[in-house]
């Protein structure tokens, strides 16, 4: 509890520190494990700041994202992270950037399966929000109406993992992980990608030749810990989203070669709007996607989520989202709700619930049963 | 983030700009007149407060920048970027109006850089809480109402044309629009907005006007009182700057990511 509250007191101290091109953000997350059984804790406390910034030095610029976490009972959560630390310059029409950098590639709501460059942050929570920076060299610039970007990756960032009897954990200590290349983290990654849009559909290819970003999961020959190994890949994706008054249609696309291995991957999905039900000012989104991935890290080959977006399109953006995600046995399946609204200017206040369900004990999802969460956190922006 | 969008029409602040298929010539003459003494203004740069009363007086506010870059064949291209509340601190919206049909619309979403393209508003919906909708202050076009001349009126000392636009559009919130031009400069003072049920829903009010590069008038001040509900919003507008050199190249997806 005493290192927590140095993080705090560090992070208000940050706070006062920053210029005016600053801004930044103090989360403090209170987690409830109702289900949680053996020597796994049943309640949590983490605390997260943040901040984003920007410089113009001169021809050069700088930003940054910086984060600092820590977790009361979970040491895999605590971290330090440049998420963005990166240097600017433009050359005619070429951006150029050298550091850490945090990009997005997707058009899908449920998984990003497209999404290659960042590595997962993945002890702070599931959802893909939460990303590493990638340590890179890239260029960016429009050919025609489209924009192309070149990333050069000179060294691998591996997952984040909770601790052993954290949620979720393995049981087991994560040991250091094992590379199909022999050069291990210092491995090049590459990737190349165009975007553009014509008229309602925009749509972007890409090309990855790098390290997989999710490992195989390997328990070590004495079971004294598990190893994550992660495989060479070579990929190309796809994503299309078309966007008419109510609707979007989307799908991200990715095959290739993991290792010795073909696969394909699929997230395809549409999204409808009702405006004004009832005659409220609230806003109603109706989600439906569809997961394939035939990787062996996937665990689960299809995936069906459903789920209602609402809106209040208020003074206090409040909104509810609740995804339902279940395998096409229906053996298997996590309900999430997530609810956010602004108390008052720079303060927000988000309530989440996960709840995992398996009735088979042989079923990827029912070792994650006990990792079920309500957590409430309360966000002060500055 | 939806009142991200309407944002965009704040952008272009005359919000009448005009109409085309009119019923009435006259209407239609000076509809189309207020619509030309605005043409060529090439491209602005301004800054907003939004201040929210509700019925009881309570405040809240937010402050947004907008750039707008004059359309030629197509309509106006403009960007809108939050920097109040701080939880949405960088927050930009880029609109590629259309003459004809939707409006492209992209949102940036700074915490997860993420670019998404987002369907087109519902435009009879509050934008951002606030009194004003969507259609309230997206970019107008000739085609999205008829006009009917309904008389010349004394407004604030000023002679003043009193114009009914009706909506084409079915969609519409309203239906219909009472809008004071003056006959001098053919400016809007005020419009009476009628709910589906023909009766008095909001009343907005321009007051400030300046006039910018020697033809061009902005009112600093947006007053929209809601009769029904008794809440009202107030758009206070500032530094507003004219021709600064603003090309599409501003306005595009790698644009909006570059947001400060």
């Amino acid at each position: 509890m005493q290192s927590l509250g140095k993080t705090v007191c560090l992070c208000l101290v940050l706070a006062t520190q920053l210029n005016a091109e600053a801004t930044g953000s103090l989360e403090i997350t209170g987690s409830y494990f109702p289900k949680s059984e053996g020597e796994s804790f049943g309640t949590n406390i983490t605390a997260e700041a943040k901040v984003v910034g920007y410089e113009d030095l001169s021809e050069i610029q700088l930003e940054y994202e910086l984060i600092i976490r820590k977790s009361l009972n979970d040491g895999g959560m605590d971290i330090i992270e440049p998420r963005q630390l990166v240097l600017s310059k433009t050359f005619g029409e070429i951006d150029a950037y050298f550091g850490y950098r945090h990009t997005f590639w997707g058009v899908a709501e449920s998984r990003n399966i497209v999404d290659l460059i960042n590595q997962q942050d993945m002890a702070a929570g599931i959802s893909p929000d939460n990303k590493l920076g990638a340590p890179s060299i890239s260029f960016e610039t429009y050919l025609g109406s489209g924009d192309f970007q070149y990333w050069y990756m000179p060294r691998f960032r591996e997952r984040t993992f909770n601790e052993k009897d954290a949620h979720p954990g393995f049981g087991l200590p994560v040991f250091p992980a094992e590379f199909a290349h022999s050069k291990g983290v210092e491995a090049i990654d590459q990737a190349l990608r165009y975007g553009n849009s014509s008229g309602d559909v925009d749509f972007a290819f890409s090309l990855f030749d790098g390290t997989a970003r999710e490992p195989f999961i390997v328990v070590d020959s004495a079971e004294r810990g598990i190893v994550p190994f992660y495989e060479r890949m070579r990929s190309v994706g796809l994503e299309l989203q078309y966007t008419g008054e109510s609707i979007l249609y989307k799908l991200e696309g990715l095959t290739g070669a993991q290792g010795d291995e073909n696969f394909n991957a699929a997230v395809l999905g549409a999204e409808r709007t009702v405006y004004s039900i009832l005659d409220t000012p609230w806003d109603m989104g109706l989600i439906v996607e569809y997961q394939y991935d035939d990787r062996v890290q996937a665990q689960i080959e299809r995936l069906f989520v459903s789920g209602v977006r609402l809106t209040s399109n208020d003074e206090f953006d409040t909104s509810l989202l609740v995804l339902y995600t279940v395998d096409d046995d229906l053996s298997q399946s996590i309900f999430g709700l997530e609810a956010s609204r602004r108390l008052r200017n720079g303060m927000t206040l988000d309530f989440n619930y996960l709840l995992y369900q398996s009735d088979e004990q042989q079923l990827p999802l029912y070792s994650l049963i006990d990792d079920s969460e309500l957590s409430l956190t309360l966000g002060y922006y500055f | 983030m939806k009142f991200i969008q309407i944002l965009c029409a704040v952008i272009f602040p005359f919000i009448l700009s005009t109409g085309l298929n009119a019923s009435d010539g006259r209407g239609l003459e000076i509809a189309a007149e207020a619509d030309n003494r605005d043409i060529g203004f090439g491209d602005t740069i301004s800054t907003m407060t939004m201040t929210l009363y509700d019925q009881y007086g309570n405040t809240t506010s937010r402050k947004i920048r907008n750039k707008t870059l004059e359309g030629t064949d197509q309509g106006d291209l403009s960007l809108v970027i939050f920097d109040t509340p701080a939880d949405v601190k960088g927050t930009a919206f880029l609109s590629h109006t259309k003459k004809a049909g939707s409006d492209d619309q992209w949102l940036y979403l700074p915490a997860l850089k993420r670019v998404k393209r987002i369907a087109s508003s519902n435009q009879a919906g509050p934008f951002m809480g606030s009194e004003f909708a969507y259609e309230d202050i997206s970019s107008q076009e000739l085609e999205k109402y008829t006009y009917k001349y309904l008389r010349n009126e004394d407004y604030g000392g000023l002679d003043c044309f009193v114009v009914e636009y009706d909506p084409v559009d079915r969609k519409s919130g309203y239906s219909k629009q009472i809008v004071w031009i003056d006959s001098k400069e053919y400016r809007s003072h005020k419009i009476e907005f009628y709910d589906r049920k023909e009766s008095l829903l909001k009343t907005l009010v321009y007051t400030g006007y300046t006039k910018y590069n020697d033809k061009f008038w902005r009112a600093d001040v947006f007053e929209m009182q809601n009769h029904q509900t008794g809440k009202k919003t107030i758009l206070n507008f500032e530094d507003w700057e004219f021709q600064t050199g603003l090309s599409a190249k501003d306005f595009n997806k790698k644009s909006l990511k570059k947001v400060r």
